[in-house]
């Protein structure tokens, strides 16, 4: 049998074509333009971490400016409260010295 | 394959550096566009991807593994893998066709070393589905023979001439989708062939009936 014949035969075995059922699985498959939405959530997803870090950060700090701010308040109105008429005459005095 | 262009092969005298070949490779690639495309989420890009790619892929598949229900899953896993690696497909070294060949003939591999481990029971019934009742009873009887010899072959010997002859693969293409050098595959295709001519030999008559 020749090259040729050979290549007919072979060619009588021939492959199904893809069934549309197929073709619509692949296609709803396929990616999706991106929408609106899904770049706002790749966004989101991208910057969550590092706004979450920053904005413990502030909070951090903020407490701390409160808390020594409240702090120093708090002991100077201790002090007040502490002095008595005496300490405030020799205060005077070291004052008038 | 499709002989390059004049344009091509005149952009390949000019170019030089690697960055420059890989986009001389994206010229030369029929199918990078419509890929990169499709990643980009086109839906026509995408239709007209498995209108090209969707019958090829599911004939290596069936030939390969000689069944229908098996050939569409692996057709349908091949083109998820496409879809997959669309939106970040960049012109590499191999043809975006080559490529996926590679992968569904992977696909089927997995499949036959799975058959080999089941027992014999469990095998799929095959059926022909190639023949129309209009075609005739002698066409449908020619390609059961032609399958059932191809499938008798040795595995590397059938999925050289699947290659070379129904996917039309050039003899490179198909010796690096088979991962073996030209040499190699062109003894495959040799011996192949001169068993098919030895056991399809009384049927040397019926191809002027097909």
């Amino acid at each position: 049998m020749d090259a040729e014949r050979l290549d007919q035969l072979l060619d009588a075995y021939r492959a199904p074509q893809p069934s549309p059922v197929l073709r619509a699985r692949v296609l709803a498959a396929a990616p999706r333009p991106p929408t609106w939405n899904s770049v706002a959530g790749r966004w989101m997803r991208a910057w969550a971490p590092g706004a979450g870090l920053a904005a413990a950060g502030l909070a951090g700090v903020l407490f701390g400016v409160v808390l020594s701010g409240s702090g120093l308040e708090t002991s100077a109105d201790t002090l007040l409260a502490e002095a008595g008429p005496y300490d405030e005459a020799v205060l005077n005095v070291d004052g008038g010295l | 394959m499709t002989a390059p262009t004049a344009s091509v092969m005149l952009a390949a005298a000019a170019l030089g550096s690697a960055g420059e070949r890989g986009r001389l490779q994206a010229v030369e690639d029929p199918d990078c566009e419509l890929v990169q495309r499709a990643g980009r989420g086109d839906p026509a890009a995408a239709q007209a991807l498995v209108a090209r790619k969707l019958p090829r892929v599911l004939a290596l598949a069936y030939r390969t593994l000689g069944d229908p229900a098996e050939a569409e899953d692996v057709a349908q896993e091949a083109m998820l893998k496409v879809w997959r690696h669309a939106p970040g497909w960049r012109p590499g070294k191999a043809r975006f066709d080559t490529w996926l060949h590679r992968v569904a003939l992977n696909l089927c591999y997995d499949r036959l070393r799975r058959r080999r481990e089941q027992p014999m029971a469990d095998l799929p019934e095959r059926v022909d589905p190639g023949f129309g009742p209009d075609r005739g009873l002698r066409a449908a009887d020619v390609g059961r023979r032609v399958a059932a010899a191809l499938q008798a072959l040795p595995e590397r010997q059938r999925d050289a001439l699947v290659l070379c002859h129904y996917q039309e693969l050039g003899n490179i293409e198909a010796a690096e989708v088979m991962g073996v050098s030209v040499e190699a595959l062109e003894s495959l295709l040799s011996r192949g062939r001169r068993s098919l001519r030895g056991a399809l030999a009384d049927m040397k008559n019926e191809v002027a009936e097909v």
